[in-house]
């Protein structure tokens, strides 16, 4: 082996063991997002329903994912909306609200909970919206996440 | 008026005042101990997670909280049932709330020396390799001379046509 082969060689190891001793320096680049779902009364994306009678208590269960690189504050609110209640991404529901969720869920962490809903008023094509809000250290209160979900309901008197 | 009359007037009239002004009283409280205990959570959770920005095992902490957590909502779900034990509850999660931002200064001191130690260790390792290599390029050659020879020390060389 002549000297410039070996130096090659030597400066190549060199680079990989100083690369390895500074890779938990380097802070990892992943995207960063929430995940929220709204499951059935048997935990699975089935078996939603579809009518219940007014103050008839049904079950639901939320499903909430944290992928944000740090601890989150979560507040599930779950509101009654109806056909022409607006809500996406960007704005959240101006509607009554049913019920609150709250967590503090670790980075990576799943947050799934059962929640009996009622819903005081009859009506067709009745929506019960969910919304994902977390707490903004800096601005020291809940924003909401734009993360949103429904389902639909005939509230039968 | 009778002196009797005049007596139960007065006792009916303090008896008044006296439920008109505790009734808003308790429930002012109520919506006062509510915004304070949901402020200590939310206040332990900021420390919190600048103790995990620092580097700090939060796991504990968190766990904690959600204790917390857990009493205001049943606090709110006994409100109307049962408001002294709604109270308590929302005591005890502000009490929790609080002493997890007590220990949260302190988990987050450790993460802080840890990810330094960390820092130094791995600075330590690129240092020393950086040595190792800078002393294999100087000295390589007699390194590597001086063990051949050392290996091939009872090697005989003979010549190919005895």
């Amino acid at each position: 082996m002549n000297r410039q082969t070996a130096t090659i060689i030597l400066a190549s190891i060199t680079i990989l063991v100083a690369a390895a001793a500074l890779t938990p320096l380097i802070p990892m680049r992943q995207p960063k997002y929430s995940e929220l779902g709204i499951l059935g009364p048997d935990q699975t994306t089935k078996g939603y329903p579809t009518n219940v009678g007014v103050n008839q208590s049904f079950l639901l269960y939320g499903f909430v994912e944290n992928h944000e690189g740090s601890v989150e504050n979560y507040q599930l609110l779950v509101k009654l909306g109806n056909q022409t209640t607006g809500v996406s991404n960007a704005t959240y529901a101006n509607a009554p609200l049913l019920a609150t969720y709250w967590r503090i869920v670790r980075e990576n962490e799943t947050w799934i909970f059962p929640m009996n809903l009622i819903v005081n008023q009859a009506g067709n094509d009745t929506r019960i919206i969910f919304e994902l809000w977390s707490y903004n250290v800096l601005a020291s209160n809940f924003e909401y996440t734009g993360l949103w979900d429904q389902i639909w309901l005939n509230v039968t008197a | 008026m009778s002196l009797s009359a005049l007596w139960r007037c007065i006792v009916t009239i303090t008896l008044i005042v006296l439920v008109m002004s505790t009734a808003p009283i308790s429930s002012h409280e109520a919506s006062g101990q509510f915004e304070t205990a949901n402020n200590s959570v939310n206040s332990a959770f900021s420390s919190v997670y600048y103790a995990e920005q620092n580097g700090g095992d939060v796991s504990v902490l968190v766990e904690k909280l959600n204790g917390a957590v857990a009493l205001i909502e049943k606090a709110v779900a006994e409100n109307a049932t049962d408001p002294s034990a709604a109270s308590a509850d929302l005591s005890n999660a502000t009490a929790i709330a609080e002493m997890v931002s007590m220990n949260s200064t302190s988990v987050s001191a450790s993460g802080s020396m840890t990810r330094q130690l960390r820092l130094y260790e791995s600075l330590g390792a690129v240092v020393a390799t950086l040595g190792m290599a800078g002393l294999a390029y100087i000295r390589g050659d007699r390194v590597y001379r001086r063990l051949w020879l050392y290996v091939y020390r009872n090697h005989v060389v003979k010549k190919s046509d005895e």
